[in-house]
């Protein structure tokens, strides 16, 4: 059953990419485009080379945190749409501990950073989950309005208790965090660090919870008939108030790593669009923690290879974007054609047999 | 032509079950004909490809000798073909007349005036005896009225052919009788009417003639003159079933749960009041009313899912009136909650993880902080297998299960705790009359190892079969109890609506 299942999940990523390639190919074609020129300079700006492969696989790891993000809150029947606050959170509280205490080893000034990241991150979806489960107010609305009032929030921030007069002030940015504290970069010259081992064990220990800890058992139960669970004594605001604070936690520690390992210091807005990549990666995945690598890794393909297509394709990187918009769209659709001709097919034999 | 409706060769099959096989069956003008089955024996589909709710695989449908297809409702109606769902489908907020015409093209006038149908309708009412204030809202009515509504609105139609889909599910002994009468004078009037059901003793009293399914198949077609109550028993499962042991037992019991002076409030209102009785060791109380008179409250307060707004419940001498659900679980409380669809189980998750509800957190399932599945899989196989569940494996999703199967999973999982008290909500309904019997004589295996069972059941001979004591009530409050020996059908009824 469990293996049907984890093909079935499979099949349906297989689907969506296929139909988004498809889409993409036709819109090509219209436009009087080289396809084949413009989907092999893609594949060749994702996986090409060493250092274009690096660059890939570089970006899964936000993908991948605020995938998790996502299909965590989800396990417990909570929308959160609020990753990317939540991300911004977790890396500035990062970016301010390494300046607060700059003279700390670096070693425990990441680990603290980690934690005062997952602390902001965790603080930041709580608000919109005690509000939901106290007084009922939509999860999905709040999580995205804190979206906007994390980019203020940072942006104040920045510009005025960690302004540092000057070019790099003005731009919006705060002072670079000090030397030691980074993470070990694994291809020489990229930004790939130990971020995505960092991400890859997260999704590992949440797999883990979901399926072997008590809580997350009650989660998953609780996501699925919050009644059923309320009525065979499971604690069930408890259990959403966790799951988003895991939620929160794991995109405010994402936040912490892309500071620690890539950027060394806060911009506004330094990744605009994460949080909403995350939601997709998430949605692909299909609620199955071990597939989001998987899926991450393809989006962050798409997202990777999109300048060289742009460069020696000769089509616009949107494109990407109209990918991606396809994606969306038939991974929200819920009665895929090759899942009713399966059933179609299982009645025939059984009308032989 | 004396067949009014003919089915040839009807099939239909959704996934890899067939709900349908090869069904022949014809259907006399001015008959009561009954098509009795279990739940799931492919009933409701036969009636919904006949109103043009589902389109047949394959097959032929005649009325009046004529080859037709029905490729809708409107096509069935145009017909004179109609039916009058176990839901209803009435809008609350308008009135009775309203929701009659409601859906019917204007004939010539520019506004559309539901007053100026009144006359057509009065008439329709006088006929067949369906009396109904027309200007009162839907919402301000009782069921078996909105019932008369929906049967007032196809016969205004122009049905001749009327399919009633278990319409005595919801309606007390009383309201049952007033819709037979209905059904009678229809008769009279030249109509037919299906009847759709599996309450053996109503059967017995309305038909004409009586259809059996059984797992989609036409098992018979019957006279009623023919044969007994017990003979289309046997049609309908395929084996004898015998009737229940209960044995009554006298002298005082100790006492296991007491409830004194309980109110409770829903949304606002106050829902239940002056609620005190007893429940002893080894007992089967049960609770009866009109489903909506308090009884879900009352449950609910009793399991902890809901607050108290005054008295008290003592469990063993306890005083648990603040205490919360899992604590009253851990003292021995169990519930099988009324509706096993969306209160009872977690139905996109496998039987294996919805049976561990409720032991999960407790040694043997939890060890050392985390679950311990093959603990897990031990106790499921063993719950399934004594439960007699039907299922491919541990891991299927019971939401692919039938009716009685997910309620088994529901009555094996609380009942696997070995509960001081069980507290059964409906938990027989919607369930196949094997299964049925099987989770009744669970309850009564509880009394006898010296538990006891609130029953909360609009089912009245469920009550009877199984209770040693019957609380009824009305209007939220305790309208009387009797003893097991001297309840009847009849009292019941009185007392279900206040009358004592």
């Amino acid at each position: 059953m469990k293996k049907q299942k984890m093909i079935s999940t499979i099949m349906i990523a297989v689907f969506v990419i296929v139909c988004a390639l498809g889409i993409s190919i036709i819109m090509l074609l219209i436009a009087h485009k080289d396809v084949v020129l413009a989907f092999s300079k893609l594949a060749q700006g994702a996986v090409g080379n060493k250092m274009n492969f690096a660059r890939t696989v570089r970006m899964m790891a936000p993908l991948i945190m605020l995938a998790l993000t996502f299909s965590v809150a989800l396990r417990g029947q909570m929308f959160n749409a609020g990753g990317q606050g939540q991300f911004y959170l977790g890396a500035v509280c990062a970016t301010a501990v390494s300046l607060l205490f700059p003279n700390l080893p670096g070693w425990l000034l990441i680990i603290l950073g980690i934690i005062a990241g997952m602390a902001g991150g965790m603080l930041w979806a709580l608000i919109p989950a005690v509000l939901k489960v106290r007084f009922r107010c939509s999860e999905v609305v709040t999580t995205l309005m804190f979206n906007y009032i994390a980019v203020y929030f940072t942006e104040f921030l920045v510009r005025v208790p960690f302004y540092v007069p000057g070019a790099v002030g003005e731009s919006g940015s705060t002072a670079n965090i000090p030397e030691g504290v980074s993470l070990t970069t694994l291809v020489k010259g990229s930004e790939l660090t130990t971020e995505i081992i960092f991400a890859l064990v997260v999704t590992a220990i949440v797999w883990y919870w979901s399926r072997w800890m008590v809580s997350g058992y009650e989660t998953e139960v609780v996501g699925v008939n919050a009644v059923a669970a309320r009525y065979t004594g499971v604690n069930v605001k408890n259990r959403q108030l966790l799951a988003m604070a895991i939620s929160g936690a794991i995109a405010g520690a994402g936040g912490a790593l892309e500071i620690i390992g890539v950027f060394h210091r806060f911009v506004i807005d330094f990744a605009p669009s994460v949080g909403f990549d995350g939601i997709v990666v998430s949605l692909m995945a299909g609620n199955s923690f071990p597939l989001i690598p998987v899926t991450a890794f393809f989006l962050s393909c798409l997202q990777s290879g999109a300048k060289t297509m742009e460069m020696f394709g000769k089509v616009p990187r949107s494109l990407v974007d109209v990918m991606i918009g396809v994606i969306i769209v038939v991974v929200t659709v819920k009665r895929l054609p090759f899942v009713v001709k399966g059933t179609k097919r299982a009645v025939k034999e059984n009308k032989e047999s | 032509m004396d067949e009014i409706i003919k089915l040839e060769n009807i099939e239909k099959h959704f996934g890899s079950v067939y709900a349908n096989k090869d069904i022949n069956l014809t259907i006399k003008r001015g008959d009561v004909h009954s098509i009795v089955g279990e739940n799931g024996a492919g009933k409701s589909t036969l009636m919904n490809i006949l109103y043009g709710m589902i389109r047949p695989d394959s097959g032929s449908i005649y009325y009046d000798g004529e080859k037709i297809e029905i490729k809708s409702p409107h096509d069935a109606i145009a017909r004179g073909i109609g039916m009058v769902h176990q839901h209803f489908m009435l809008v609350p907020s308008f009135t009775v007349m309203e929701n009659i015409v409601l859906g019917l093209p204007p004939r010539g006038e520019k506004i559309w005036r539901p007053e100026n149908f009144r006359p057509e309708i009065t008439k329709i009412m006088e006929d067949f005896g369906l009396e109904v204030d027309l200007n009162a809202k839907i919402q301000d009515i009782s069921v078996g009225i909105k019932q008369r509504v929906e049967i007032l609105k196809i016969l205004y139609r122009g049905a001749k052919v009327i399919i009633l889909d278990e319409p005595t599910a919801i309606l007390t002994p009383q309201e049952t009788q007033e819709l037979f009468s209905t059904i009678r004078l229809l008769i009279k009037n030249d109509h037919t009417v299906i009847f759709i059901s599996h309450k053996l003793k109503e059967v017995m009293e309305i038909s004409d003639k009586i259809s059996a399914l059984r797992d989609g198949v036409l098992v018979n077609t019957v006279n009623r003159d023919d044969v007994t109550a017990k003979d289309v028993a046997y049609m309908m499962i395929g084996r004898e079933l015998e009737p229940l042991q209960k044995t009554l037992e006298d002298g005082e019991k100790e006492v296991s749960l007491k409830i004194t002076d309980l109110k409770a409030a829903n949304d606002g209102h106050v829902a239940i009041e002056d609620i005190s009785f007893c429940l002893h060791k080894g007992e089967v109380v049960g609770v009866a009313g009109v489903e909506g008179n308090g009884q879900s409250t009352l449950v609910d307060a009793i399991v902890g899912a809901q607050g108290t707004g005054g008295g008290t419940i003592v469990f063993e001498g306890e005083d648990i009136t603040g205490c919360s659900i899992a604590e009253r679980m851990q003292k021995g409380i169990a519930h099988i909650p009324e509706d096993r669809m969306t209160e009872g189980l977690a139905l996109p998750l496998s039987a294996e993880k919805n049976l561990i509800l409720g032991i999960h957190n407790k040694e043997p399932i939890k060890r050392r902080g985390r679950l311990n599945w093959k603990e897990a899989e031990k106790i499921s196989e063993e719950l399934i297998k004594s439960y007699s569940v039907k299922i491919k494996s541990r891991k299927e999703a019971v939401a692919n299960l039938s009716g009685g199967n997910m309620q088994k999973i529901v009555v094996a999982r609380e009942l696997n705790r070995e509960p001081k008290i069980v507290v059964a909500c409906q938990p027989t309904r919607g369930v196949d009359i094997g299964s049925s019997k099987y989770i009744r004589e669970c309850l009564l295996d509880v009394k006898k190892k010296g538990g006891s069972v609130l029953l909360v059941s609009a089912d009245l001979d469920e009550i009877l079969e199984l209770s040693d004591r019957i609380v009824v009530m009305y209007d939220g409050k305790i309208s009387g109890v009797l003893d097991a020996r001297e309840a009847t059908e009849e009292r019941l009824g009185e007392l279900m609506f206040g009358r004592g």
